[in-house]
């Protein structure tokens, strides 16, 4: 070939390589300019504003409007309307959500959160379950699993508040990966309860949740060699001869199987467990529980079971993880030493529920993940003082309308 | 200038041509989705809700809207400019094309369904009047 036909080549070459370039440009901006422009994290904002006018005025709460009839009509005293008009097949309550939470809290004695006293919410609930999924599982598109994890074990915290079971946890320098407190609200390293992030660890880096403890370490480990007579691996709490460790075991008979932080995630629970107290008057300090074996044991709420699916699905999907007894495992298939999270929880309906649902892409179901849930304090008009958080979440699906 | 000198010109002339044509087509489609009407449609519609949602009874606001208006007087009319904002229920639609608008709802319970009272175009300054009078009749949870 000589010269001038490489020098029209190389033209040639140019000229498509310049074709290519402009179409990439073309195409971004495309995509750029075509995108809808995504206000609803301002909107969210601006729909909490609109809460925290409602609820408290100058710092102080409006006392009547912690009550039933608040409550049952909360949107009419707030001057909200979630009701849009079908006409583009948009469905009626189900682009917003909001949800209040109003906490004692005593700034003296450190700044403790009490007991939950008033609640209220209202909208599509769904739009809180992807809120919380992108907010708390990583997504495999933002962050890649970087450990190799193929257990979920599920704890409980045997103990009434969120607060006091991260306390517990932070003093015996354990860890979580999830904590999901009774109204299905779910805690994270990422979602901390105020002041508790040291309790928490990214699912990427292992907690200690699941130990043997120095303690039942020095007495045996539970046998991990057992087969059964279809030559498969035995699974949980085995003694040297390879017999299940039921019942109530003595010290001796105590075992743990080892390892289990290195590659599982662990999510706690907040129930009582066995210790639902009842008092002078026979009243039970668990609203809902169950007895086993004469034993009265808190009933786990349907909102915990409901974000405790969605969890572990996502998780699944991320970590790919079977769903199944064999890879979904409680506290108490470890060790002896624990019961966790007790025979109030419902395995079957769990599980049942949750193979329904499958492992699900955590960004397939998220919409929301930059709406952020709002805190702010006020007081009543005898001075005690509250923790009012409140939750507005938008969850539109935005479209060009052919003709208005 | 030989022969083959001219030809050598001649091609990079084309090919510089070529060039300046293709920037420009893409200049062109870059800044027409700028400041397509489509573009502005959505814009104002979510503005317009979001300043709904932050607004109280008795407020009043004005937002500049000259691009927008221009755009609608090319595509609609000024016979139909009255189509250009409409607010049904707790929707907004900014119409700037024939055949398109773009609709955007706001939570605010306010009623701001009556055009002239609640909301009209002031063509002298090229704005968009908006005055807030009240809450529509409340709804429960």
């Amino acid at each position: 070939m000589n010269r001038r036909a490489i020098e029209k080549l190389m033209s040639l070459y140019w000229f498509a390589v310049l074709t290519l370039v402009t179409l990439g440009i073309v195409y971004v901006s495309h995509i750029f300019y075509g995108a809808p422009y995504n206000v609803q994290t301002i909107e969210s904002s601006v729909l909490e504003d609109q809460i925290q006018n409602c609820l408290a005025h100058q710092d102080y709460i409006v006392p009547s409007h912690l009550n039933d009839t608040f409550r049952n009509n909360f949107l009419k005293y707030c001057h909200l309307n979630f009701s849009v008009e079908d006409v583009y097949g948009w469905k009626n309550n189900s682009e917003y959500y909001v949800e209040v939470n109003v906490y004692k809290y005593d700034q003296g004695n450190f700044g403790s959160v009490g007991d939950e006293i008033f609640n209220v919410s209202a909208g599509n609930i769904n739009l809180k379950t992807a809120w919380q999924i992108s907010s708390n599982v990583p997504s495999s598109g933002i962050l890649s699993p970087t450990r190799k994890v193929n257990t979920i074990v599920i704890h409980s915290t045997e103990g009434s508040t969120t607060s006091g079971a991260l306390e517990r946890i932070s003093n015996e320098k354990l860890s979580v990966h999830y904590l999901i407190d009774t109204t299905g609200q779910v805690y994270s390293q990422q979602k901390p309860y105020y002041e508790f992030q040291d309790a928490f660890r990214s699912p990427n880096d292992p907690a200690s949740h699941a130990g043997c403890g120095t303690g039942v370490d020095k007495i045996q480990k539970c046998s991990s060699s057992c087969v059964d007579s279809n030559g498969k691996g035995m699974l949980g709490l085995l003694d040297s001869n390879c017999q299940q460790l039921t019942g109530t075991l003595s010290k001796s008979q105590w075992c743990c199987i080892p390892g289990y932080n290195t590659n599982s995630i662990g999510i706690e629970l907040v129930n009582l467990g066995a210790r639902c107290s009842t008092d002078a008057k026979g009243a039970s300090s668990c609203q809902n529980s169950e007895t086993f074996d004469g034993e009265q044991w808190q009933s786990f709420s349907q909102a915990q079971i409901n974000s405790l699916v969605n969890l572990v699905s996502g998780i699944a999907y991320v970590y790919n993880i079977p769903l199944d007894r064999n890879h979904i495992i409680g506290h108490y298939q470890i060790t002896t030493e624990k019961t966790d999270p007790g025979p109030a929880f419902p395995w079957d309906e769990f599980m049942k529920e949750l193979q329904a649902k499958g492992a699900v892409a955590p960004s397939a179901t998220a919409s929301s993940s930059d709406q952020v849930q709002r805190s702010f304090y006020a007081l009543d008009k005898d001075g005690n003082q509250y923790l009012v958080t409140v939750l507005g979440l938008i969850g539109k699906n935005e479209k060009n309308i052919a003709s208005a | 200038m030989n022969k083959r000198g001219s030809e050598w010109l001649l091609e990079n002339v084309i090919f510089i041509l070529l060039n300046l044509i293709f920037f420009s087509i893409m200049a062109y489609f870059i800044i027409s989705n700028i400041n397509s009407a489509s573009v502005m449609q959505e814009e104002y519609a979510k503005s317009i809700a979001l300043a709904l949602d932050s607004a109280h009874p008795g407020m009043n606001f004005t937002i500049k809207m000259a691009d927008a208006i221009k755009a609608a007087e090319k595509n609609l009319g000024k016979e139909h400019m009255d189509q250009m904002v409409t607010i049904n229920g707790n929707q907004v639609t900014v119409k700037l094309i024939d055949k398109g608008g773009y609709t955007y709802s706001f939570f605010n319970n306010l009623n701001m369904s009556k055009p002239t009272s609640n909301y009209y175009l002031d063509e002298k300054n090229n704005d968009y009047v908006f005055f807030v009078g009240g809450y529509n009749e409340p709804k429960s949870n």
